[in-house]
């Protein structure tokens, strides 16, 4: 029940902070609606808008008609774009989710087989190596890692397109040119956010794994005759999945942010450019619903991994779902 | 014996750091940086504001990474940074380890209603990605440098009040603690005379961990422009430098020199930190 009531207080914080945010702006919190380069507008015009987003209303009551909009999905409507916030964030997200799903999948699948391999390996010289080089990795952010992939193998070397995310003449030869493309240029961005996320993967595996590598379960799956990789998978990593589960959803929440500043660097066409060029416009509504929105998606996520956790520990299952 | 008797002195000291070959580097290196940020205003030749060169020179003597866009000079800019990008990591590593020890000890000497109020607190507030809501706040409230640090601070005692706590719990079932409970301690006689120096590795190690993931978002916060803009940072001279990227060499003078100063210290922390944790933990040694 308390992790229910934590979400949920979470949930409500957020919101609140959403609502009370552009109240603080200086001017009124018109100035968050239209944008600041719409400021000049007739006081008639000004006393209607006021009317028609309800601001004349006492705070409670705007308060609950701000939430009222949420679950009909209005996000509000972007000025600069002209159109309803949840339209323009639409396709961009796509972008984004694609993005940091790839990068999420293979960073995970990477980093559990890396760590595996630094825990059982642990003797040989090479692993101190790439244990140093996973650390430094880690804590670098991920525009660097960005910016040094783009000037080398986009800006240099030219291997790689350098913005965007599809090509810029349609090739008239189909779906497989189309894909190609989309390919080529996901490519340097997700490796970055690879690159980013995976040596925290290997290093939270290795380290957990380390624990349980002398266990007497182990010790009896060897007398039992078992092969060393379904030992290495079966029995000890699994061990080591159960802290790497409940950072799942934590390790999402921080490659859904990380991607901001990485598809910056790239001029990725996904939520976090879109965000770069709201701040940029101060397009407050589009700032707003697209924080809420990935903030939302966190939030899920979280509580998905939750839920994943109980399956793969059977201790965990017998208590109550909740 | 031996050990116990030299282990306070210098010989002794550099004999352990020599096991610890990471953490050495990256105690000097940090020690480096951080007598730049100290020392800073008497080591820049130039203001960073002033405009002192051509606009876009390249390094000449003068000015050893030339100049930007403007005409101010870059190793000035660079120097500056270095004072504010460490300097919020700092402050915001100091307030949020405090936060996180008085949360942390006030769970485990109270325990109760409390603890637990505390602790559901935590959990949900990790499940928050910090950047995101960090940008929330300062894309509406000006980002000041006193801004920054509190919202970096709102978002980073967490995970360190959860640690502290589940030590402080260990600390909490040592029979000295029973011994001097039995005496009539005091909670805060207790915290000062037992939890904080049983705590204290992990205070550092925290305070590290909290520190360098401070400079991480804020070098991120301002790459995306959202940094207090009368106090030059790495960041913003990256976001500007992105933009003569793909001009020349530029990035060999403009982008690559706080590219590396944010790197080695954020290198530097993460090395100290990890020999701090496997001395501690010493499974994780390989």
């Amino acid at each position: 029940m308390s992790r229910v009531l934590g979400y949920l207080f979470v949930l409500i914080f957020i919101l609140s902070l959403n609502f009370a945010l552009p109240r603080f702006l200086p001017g009124d919190p018109l100035t968050a609606l239209v944008g600041e380069q719409d400021l000049i507008i007739s006081p008639e015009f000004r006393q209607e808008l006021k009317q028609r987003y309800g601001l004349d209303q006492p705070l409670a009551h705007q308060f609950g008609q701000y939430l009222v909009r949420l679950l009909s999905c209005d996000l509000g409507y972007s000025f600069y774009h002209q159109a309803p916030v949840s339209a323009v964030i639409g396709p961009p997200l796509r972008w984004t989710a694609l993005l940091c799903g790839a990068s999420f999948l293979v960073s995970t699948i990477l980093g559990i087989w890396l760590g595996v391999e630094l825990a059982v390996r642990r003797s040989r010289p090479w692993t101190a190596a790439v244990v140093g080089v996973c650390l430094v990795l880690a804590s670098l952010p991920g525009f660097l890692l960005g910016m040094a992939l783009l000037l080398g193998f986009s800006l240099k070397l030219g291997w790689f397109p350098f913005f965007g995310a599809l090509d810029l003449v349609p090739q008239v030869s189909g779906s497989a040119t189309w894909g190609s493309g989309i390919l080529r240029h996901l490519a340097l961005p997700a490796l970055t956010l690879v690159l980013a996320e995976l040596p925290g993967v290997a290093l939270l595996v290795r380290g957990s794994l380390l624990k349980v590598l002398q266990a007497p379960f182990v010790l009896a799956a060897r007398a039992l005759g078992l092969t060393e990789t379904r030992i290495k998978y079966r029995y000890q990593a699994r061990n080591a999945l159960l802290p790497l589960i409940t950072r799942l959803g934590l390790r999402f929440g921080l490659l859904w942010a990380g991607a901001v500043p990485v598809e910056v660097v790239f001029a990725y066409p996904g939520a976090g450019q879109l965000l770069f060029q709201a701040l940029l416009k101060r397009d407050y509504p589009l700032i707003q619903g697209l924080l809420l929105v990935g903030i939302l998606a966190v939030l899920a996520g979280n509580a998905l991994a939750e839920w994943g956790y109980r399956l793969a520990d059977p201790r965990v299952r017998s208590r109550t779902w909740y | 014996m031996q050990n116990l008797r030299d282990s306070g002195s210098l010989g002794a000291y550099f004999r352990r750091a020599r096991r610890y070959p990471g953490a050495f580097f990256g105690i000097v290196l940090l020690t480096a940086i951080l007598i730049l940020a100290l020392a800073g205003p008497g080591l820049y030749p130039y203001n960073p504001w002033d405009y002192v060169g051509k606009p876009l020179e390249p390094p000449s003597l003068a000015h050893p990474l030339g100049t930007n866009d403007v005409g101010q000079d870059l190793l000035s800019e660079l120097i500056y940074g270095t004072r504010t990008s460490v300097g919020i990591g700092l402050a915001v590593g100091l307030l949020g380890v405090l936060l996180s020890l008085s949360l942390s000890l006030t769970c485990v000497l109270r325990g109760g209603l409390w603890d637990f109020a505390v602790m559901r607190l935590v959990d949900s507030w990790l499940t928050i990605p910090p950047l995101l809501l960090v940008l929330l706040i300062v894309a509406f409230v000006p980002p000041r440098v006193p801004v920054l640090i509190l919202a970096l601070t709102l978002f980073s005692w967490a995970g360190s009040t959860r640690i502290l706590r589940s030590q402080g719990l260990e600390i909490k079932q040592e029979l000295y603690i029973e011994a001097a409970l039995a005496l009539g301690a005091s909670a805060p006689y207790l915290a000062r005379r037992h939890f904080l120096p049983g705590l204290y590795p992990l205070i550092i190690l925290n305070f590290l961990i909290q520190t360098r993931r401070a400079i991480l978002l804020e070098s991120s916060l301002a790459f995306l422009g959202l940094a207090d803009p009368r106090h030059k940072s790495w960041g913003m001279m990256m976001q500007y430098g992105m933009k003569f990227m793909a001009l020349g060499h530029y990035w060999l003078w403009w982008l690559l020199p706080p590219a590396l100063a944010l790197g080695l210290t954020l290198v530097s922390l993460a090395l100290i930190g990890f020999g701090l944790e496997s001395r501690f933990e010493p499974t994780l040694r390989s």
